[in-house]
């Protein structure tokens, strides 16, 4: 007991260093965190966005109330609730099980939209996946990938 | 826990500042404006807990899509933050503030993660557990200097903590390989960049191209500028030690944050406030500039 109240005595910065480790061990709890953003990276990246039948992109904040790095947050965890299931990375899915988790986000989205704030014309929405690579010294993106529809 | 006036303590083993009464006035009627302004009242656009986080596990938190809390909540907890304020019951005048940032806080993350509410939420519990649990009975009330630099230093740890726990967890999850993935930075900057073009249809800046490419091309100098800004998260304790070292560190923070706003468009303008607030101090910037160093409440 003694050389505990020794080694937090003499512990630097003790109070601050505790919370660091709980914060780390706890991750992801709300309103726990351990702020994980941007600590690993690949060659690739991917934006998810919603855009009209045409493949316009829509204002998402002003008609979904809900932006695209939500959207992308919320795909992945769905995608990864597939994935998962079978031991596999989000990376290793399938197109289908790409248009799947697409397709629930697509509709959480529709719940919240704003009819009203739609372009005129607008008959359907579309959630896109667009990749951002770095390739031999060189950015790009490809054309990018429709994983749902939905007809208003 | 104590804070009362002791000898000066290592610069390792930090403990409360000499906080004047007026500072932290200032200090506490700016964090009730920040976290009050911080909570998403508007709470109809979450109706599911898909991804459940903290509470969520346990509770549902659904209920408030269909009765986001109005003027009457939104009102009580503005006479509890004056309460708080004035340092009049604080603990009672943070538990409604308290409850909501968690609830709502819980439910909007539930959709999907976001990192603007943590640090904050975090500070204002902390807040609330040093005005709750005060030494003496009397404190509860009319709290002491003693007990509100206590709630000022640990409002300070719980911003730290964050910080680091960024920088630790960047090293970690990277395989201490950070610094040197730095030119993937170029794709994430794209992908912040058209994320916030899919939000609001502006159009993305016209040097986006030529940053990210930059940063292919010069990957020593990407390093650089990105490795300053991890040594700036893994040093973040140092806002502990004294004014000083909590002035500069809190303006190296918000420099950190203003750069990456312009660069990444990402916006945490709550972490800023809150190193504002904590670290620069506006009123206790006297202090900071005296000659003779300034006591360490022990």
């Amino acid at each position: 007991m003694k050389a505990l109240r020794t080694f937090w005595e003499k512990l630097p910065f003790r109070h601050m260093t505790v919370l660091v480790v709980a914060l780390f061990v706890i991750k992801e709890q709300f309103p726990f965190s351990n702020f994980p953003m941007y600590s690993n990276f690949d060659t690739e990246a991917d934006v998810i966005y919603i855009a009209d039948q045409h493949g316009n992109a829509l204002a998402m904040d002003e008609v979904f109330r809900s932006g695209s790095s939500t959207a992308k947050k919320a795909y992945k965890k769905e995608l990864g609730k597939i994935t998962n299931a079978q031991k596999r990375d989000t990376k290793q899915a399938s197109p289908t099980e790409r248009a799947q988790a697409g397709a629930i986000v697509l509709g959480d989205w529709y719940a919240n939209m704003k009819r009203e704030r739609l372009p005129k014309g607008t008959t359907a929405v579309r959630l896109y996946r667009r990749t951002f690579e770095l390739k031999d010294g060189k950015l790009g993106d490809d054309t990018p990938e429709l994983l749902a529809e939905k007809s208003l | 826990m104590n804070a009362s006036i002791a000898a000066p303590r290592p610069w390792w083993q930090p403990g409360p500042f000499d906080y004047s009464k007026l500072e932290m006035l200032v200090m506490r009627a700016l964090f009730a404006s920040l976290l009050f302004s911080s909570i998403k009242w508007e709470t109809a656009p979450y109706k599911t807990q898909r991804n459940p986080t903290g509470l969520a596990h346990f509770f549902d938190f659904t209920w408030l899509s269909q009765h986001p809390p109005g003027l009457f909540w939104q009102g009580l907890t503005i006479v509890g933050l004056l309460a708080y304020v004035f340092g009049r019951a604080p603990a009672l005048g943070l538990a409604p503030v308290c409850t909501f940032a968690v609830m709502i806080g819980t439910l909007v993350c539930s959709k999907a993660m976001h990192h603007s509410w943590q640090a904050i939420t975090l500070i204002a519990l902390a807040q609330f557990i040093v005005y709750a649990w005060p030494k003496k009975k009397s404190d509860w009330l009319n709290p002491s200097i003693e007990v509100h630099r206590l709630a000022t230093y640990w409002s300070t740890v719980v911003f730290a903590a964050a910080y680091v726990v960024c920088g630790v967890v960047k090293l970690v999850n990277s395989d201490f390989l950070w610094i040197h993935k730095v030119p993937y930075l170029s794709v994430q900057l794209l992908k912040s960049n058209w994320s916030s073009y899919y939000d609001t249809l502006q159009p993305v800046a016209d040097w986006l191209p030529k940053v990210t490419q930059a940063i292919v091309d010069y990957p020593n100098l990407a390093r650089l500028v990105f490795g300053a800004g991890l040594l700036i998260e893994l040093l973040g304790f140092v806002v502990l030690i004294n004014r000083k070292w909590a002035f500069w560190g809190g303006l190296s923070i918000i420099a950190l944050h203003l750069s990456i706003s312009k660069v990444m468009d990402l916006h945490f303008e709550v972490h800023m406030g809150l190193a504002f607030i904590f670290c620069v101090n506006i009123m206790g910037l006297k202090k900071v500039f005296q000659k003779t160093e300034p006591a360490v409440v022990g």
